[in-house]
């Protein structure tokens, strides 16, 4: 609710701001910062390999590919004494072959080649919450063909969940699209339960996307911890919604990695613990 | 204690041994009867005056003798008058406005230089027939815009509420209406603001040398006040514009005794909306207000005031999008005379501000409302003990109710439960006395206390957090409750204030000032330009109330014979806990929004120069401010200081009013301020796919620098035209027109430089400007005077 909450109030100050409003692009020189760790990785109950991925930042105006970090020496490790060494299968990329267990807590560490060492917070796996059904049916919004869409594009899918009772949940969709997942700045889409406790969420739609027919959509509802929830958040309002003037001030976005012996060195990013369920349809097909 | 004998043992000696009688009464506008503001009465035996009140009531007490009396008033003729004074007498007088103000004006010597000789530091006075006459935005005249141009005031950029004085952010202002406190002070987010100008008599901008009278806002107080109504005759105002249409009327209900005034104004952009874009057919954007006062006069000791606004902006966007703000406040005011030397005015005032938004229809469908309810008692006295010593004291309290969020789902289909932020409760109260004393025919001094105290009380639930310190929701220990009016939270002190004249000569003077302020309520806002979520927040258990001094030091000199007024003031303001918020703060519907605050440190100073043209057929002025306005919070921009949203180096205006002929009335506009500052990206990285900027500074760069130029042409035909090309209008209808440009040269001021992913090459990332404005605006407004 409060995704769709923020689009149209982003919408609504957007609409009064472009009345005679422009944007342009400008040219500008930005002095180059410190170099960080970035860290995008996420265990979950799936049965299949689970990689982490370790970048570093760059110039703001540099555009080629982020730049890898290998040679790093990762570990993950569970609340249970588990601990495994992930091995690296391609450059920054490190593989740990196993799925995660539901109920326990997972942590990250990395060594870096220079020596740093960072870790994460432990990251609960928890009961995922299964996804009743999905179903698609037809929209009564227009596809927006400024942004992409065709005029095939009329059907909404939708889901059928149950949120479990109890304050303090969080959650995660994501969607693919004929096995491409959607992966802009407005397809995050995060939530907790403080506005839905133990409620019945029938026609869910979490994408806000149309589909036209023959697509495969399927949907991944991940139930996540507070601090992945939060840092998504954050991480949308940051790439998102920007360009009016009601934008929240810029900041750095904290996740849950933090360097052991320098609280100053900021290590970008989350590792997280989701818990997942899939849903599949093939839209405008009985 | 010590102060209040001290200061009566200082009137004592300063007055005299002789009898000593008064000279007390009105001086009004022979035309429509309203209250003179600040009109000056001048003694010439003893050199040395005084001035009428916000009600036009002046009062001088002096030695049996006799006196001649100058009454004097920028814009009417002066009046000399003999008095032979051996008992308390009343003088009224009405005053004729002085339509020769075009040719070099026979103005008295001694009251032209007002500027000079009143204690007034860092004061700037406006009246309605000066704002009208600079070049509006749209055609619209805006009392918020026209004090933008005033040196120390500026604005974060167009579309932005509010205004900032001195380095303080747009909470720091009291902004008053006829004693009614406004939370808003804009419509449709700060292109226009809640003030009809044609309801306005009089406003004055307090930016340092804030009198103990006023209180609970740092930086400044706009003290506006409304007309009072035609005693004499049936009189108004209307205008339609491109945007708005008002209404003004007056009158007298009972001739010289009991009047009127009503005034309204609606704005119908909504009907413009769908040339731009056929989806917003059957969309609503519109506000309105209306402003409504009687007064009666009982007798010569009593009079009566009821006055109210009531003004909302309402927006709708299909069925996808709603949202409304409202102020509404009603005031009744009781002057009483107790005797020549002792006027009083005592204040009932009640407001409700509030605001919503949400989704109108469907699965989603939710409303959002929040708002302030507030109801203030005041009593403020003069006491005119004789010519030297002016003695204000007085005391007011205000309760407030806050309610800052509750959302609920519309309709059965809704999947939301309710939510409601918890509601607050407060009372401020403060009392004061100050004396306003002519030491020596060269030195005046205004000295005062303002002791302000402030409780938060229950019924409330406040959580308790580990070690006290509100770090996060998760730190939470205990629930206290606390009922029904018990105290939550106290915080109260001393507000000295002080003001220094020193006078060269006529021509010249240096004055000095300094005032404590203390504010007791804070706008939350996350972001650059006010929202219509921003919430308004009470000082209390982990949120302490914030602390400004400020010092202030202003040379003033007149050439020409007072036909230039040139200052130049600065001014120092030391700040303690001002607000921010941690990076990401939640603050919408958050029942623990403490954990979201930080306060800190902050410190503004400047120099402020300003020449003004005052009479002749050019007038104008040139005002230049250079400033610094900065906060250290720590938690905040690695705990070092950063500079605030609102701080801006230079910032020059320039404005022209050149009378050609009755007929035509040219005017222009020259605005240039330092760009604003904000925070850039050191480096980005991407996360799943998304090119992410970093950013490790606040506010450590600045936009590039805005300037605007603004022109406006006023026709007033002449008197056999018709009106509106189609009746035959009475000769007592003056009607005019007046044309617009704003944005002359069509600049793209940079409102904000944003970081974005190029649309076509999500690698690329590239910084783009965002401009309100891109081209000139044009505004035509019709007016109508009866």
């Amino acid at each position: 609710m409060k995704r769709t909450f923020y689009k149209y109030l982003f919408l609504f100050l957007a609409v009064t701001a472009l009345l005679s409003s422009c944007q342009d692009v400008v040219e500008l020189d930005l002095p180059e910062g410190d170099e960080f760790l970035v860290v995008e990785g996420w265990i979950t109950n799936e049965d299949r390999p689970h990689d982490v991925i370790l970048t570093t930042t760059a110039a703001y105006f540099d555009d080629a590919d982020p730049a890898p970090a290998t040679d790093a020496v990762v570990f993950i490790r569970d609340d249970e004494g588990m601990e495994a060494l992930l091995t690296e299968t391609s450059p920054g990329v490190y593989t740990y072959p196993d799925s995660g267990t539901v109920g326990r807590s997972y942590q990250l560490e990395i060594v870096l080649e220079n020596g740093k060492r960072y870790l994460s917070t432990f990251e609960e796996l928890f009961e995922p919450v299964p996804i009743l059904a999905i179903d698609w049916q037809l929209s009564e919004d227009e596809p927006d063909v400024d942004n992409g869409e065709n005029l095939d594009d009329i059907y909404d899918v939708l889901i059928f969940t149950i949120e479990p009772a109890g304050i303090g949940d969080n959650y995660r969709w994501r969607s693919t699209l004929n096995g491409v997942e959607a992966r802009e700045p407005f397809d995050i889409f995060v939530t907790d339960d403080q506005f839905v406790d133990g409620n019945p969420i029938p026609d869910f739609n979490v994408t806000d996307e149309l589909y036209s027919q023959f697509d495969t959509v399927t949907i991944i509802q991940e139930r996540i911890s507070r601090d992945a929830r939060e840092f998504l958040q954050l991480l949308q309002t940051q790439t998102a919604f920007v360009g009016g003037p009601f934008d929240p001030p810029p900041s750095p976005i904290r996740g849950n990695i933090s360097n052991v012996n320098d609280p100053d060195d900021l290590a970008l990013g989350f590792f997280g613990a989701a818990a997942r369920d899939r849903a599949t349809v093939v839209v405008g097909v009985e | 204690m010590r102060f209040i004998t001290l200061l009566s043992l200082l009137i004592a000696t300063t007055a005299m041994a002789q009898p000593k009688y008064t000279l007390s009464g009105y001086l009004r506008d022979s035309e429509n009867g309203e209250g003179l503001i600040g009109a000056t009465v001048y003694v010439d035996e003893i050199a040395s005056g005084t001035t009428t009140n916000v009600y036009g009531f002046y009062s001088i007490s002096l030695p049996e003798g006799t006196y001649n009396i100058t009454f004097n008033y920028l814009g009417y003729m002066a009046t000399t008058k003999t008095v032979e004074l051996n008992a308390d007498q009343t003088f009224d007088l009405d005053m004729e406005p002085d339509r020769e103000l075009l040719q070099t004006v026979e103005v008295t010597a001694e009251r032209a230089n007002e500027n000079v000789r009143s204690l007034d530091i860092g004061v700037e006075k406006m009246d309605a027939q000066m704002i009208k006459d600079i070049p509006q935005f749209m055609g619209e005249v805006d009392i918020i815009r026209s004090i933008q141009l005033l040196p120390g005031v500026s604005t974060v950029g167009e579309g932005a509420t509010g205004f900032n004085v001195r380095g303080g952010n747009i909470d720091q202002n009291l902004i008053l209406l006829d004693e009614a406190t406004v939370f808003n002070s804009s419509h449709l987010f700060g292109f226009f603001s809640v003030f009809n100008a044609d309801a306005v008599k009089d406003l004055t901008l307090y930016k340092g040398g804030i009198p103990a009278k006023y209180g609970g806002r740092l930086s400044s107080v706009l003290d506006v006040r409304q007309k009072e109504g035609n005693t004499k005759k049936f009189a108004g105002n209307a205008g339609i514009g491109l945007v708005s249409s008002r209404l003004m009327l007056e009158g007298p209900i009972i001739k010289d005794k009991m009047s009127f005034m009503v005034a309204g104004r609606r704005s119908y952009g909504d009907l413009f909306l769908p040339i731009f874009n056929e989806d917003f057919r059957g969309d609503q954007l519109f506000f309105y207000d209306v402003n409504a006062k009687l007064n009666y006069t009982i007798n010569d000791k009593n009079r009566i005031f009821l006055s109210g606004y009531f003004g909302a902006d309402r927006f709708r966007f299909g069925n996808a999008f709603e949202s409304y703000w409202g102020n509404n406040t009603a005031t009744l005011r009781w002057n009483h005379l107790f005797n020549p030397r002792l006027f009083s005015n005592f204040s009932a005032v009640y407001s409700d501000y509030e605001y919503s938004l949400g989704v109108p229809e469907g699965v989603n469908a939710f409303e959002w409302e929040a708002g302030i309810q507030n109801t203030a008692l005041k009593a403020d006295f003069s006491f005119f003990p004789n010519v030297k010593n002016t003695v204000e004291f007085g005391a007011h309290a205000t309760f407030y109710s806050f309610s800052p969020g509750r959302a609920e789902g519309i309709g059965e289909q809704s999947i939301f439960n309710v939510i409601e932020v918890q509601g607050e409760n407060a009372l401020e109260a403060a009392a004061y006395i100050s004396n306003k004393q002519t030491i020596t025919e060269n030195l005046s001094i205004e000295y005062g206390v303002r002791y302000s105290h402030f409780l938060n009380y229950g019924s409330r639930d406040v959580f308790m957090y580990e070690d006290d310190i509100p770090s996060s929701d998760l730190a939470i220990v205990d629930t206290v409750n606390f009922g029904n009016r018990e105290v939550i939270a106290d915080f109260g002190g001393f507000e000295p204030r002080i003001a220094i004249n020193y006078t060269f000569s006529e021509r010249s003077s240096i004055k000095a000032g300094y005032n404590r302020m203390r504010q007791y309520i804070h706008l939350v806002s996350n972001t650059t330009a006010a929202t219509p979520i921003d919430i308004w927040t009470p000082a209390g258990k982990y949120v302490d109330p914030a602390i400004a001094d400020q010092v202030s030091v202003g040379y003033f000199r007149n050439f020409d014979d007072n036909v230039y007024q040139a200052s130049v003031e600065v001014y120092y303001k030391d700040y303690q806990n001002l607000l921010d918020y941690e990076d990401n703060a939640e603050l919408l519907l958050n029942d623990n929004v403490e954990t979201e605050l930080l306060q800190g440190i902050g410190r503004a100073y400047g120099l402020e120069f300003q020449v003004e043209k005052v009479k002749g057929r050019f007038t104008g002025w040139v005002s230049y401010t250079l400033s610094r306005s900065e906060l250290q919070v720590d938690g905040i921009n690695r705990n070092d200081w950063y500079a605030s949203n609102y701080d801006k180096t230079h910032d020059i205006s320039v404005v022209a009013q050149y009378k050609l002929s009755e007929k035509w009335k040219f005017g222009g506009n020259f605005a240039f301020m330092t760009g604003r500052p904000i925070t850039y990206p050191d480096s980005r990285y991407v996360y799943e796919g998304i090119v992410v900027p970093n950013y490790t500074n606040r506010n450590g760069a600045r936009t590039p620098a805005y300037h605007r130029l603004d022109f406006s042409a006023t026709l007033t035909p002449d008197k056999k035209d018709k009106v509106l090309f189609f009746f035959n209008r009475p000769d007592s209808w003056e009607s005019s027109w007046t044309f617009s440009v704003y944005n002359a040269y069509a600049r793209r001021n940079p409102y904000s430089i944003f970081f974005r992913q190029n649309e076509d090459n999500p690698a690329q990332t590239e910084a783009v400007r965002l401009s309100i404005f891109g081209s000139i605006i044009p505004g035509v407004t019709y007016n109508l005077k009866f």
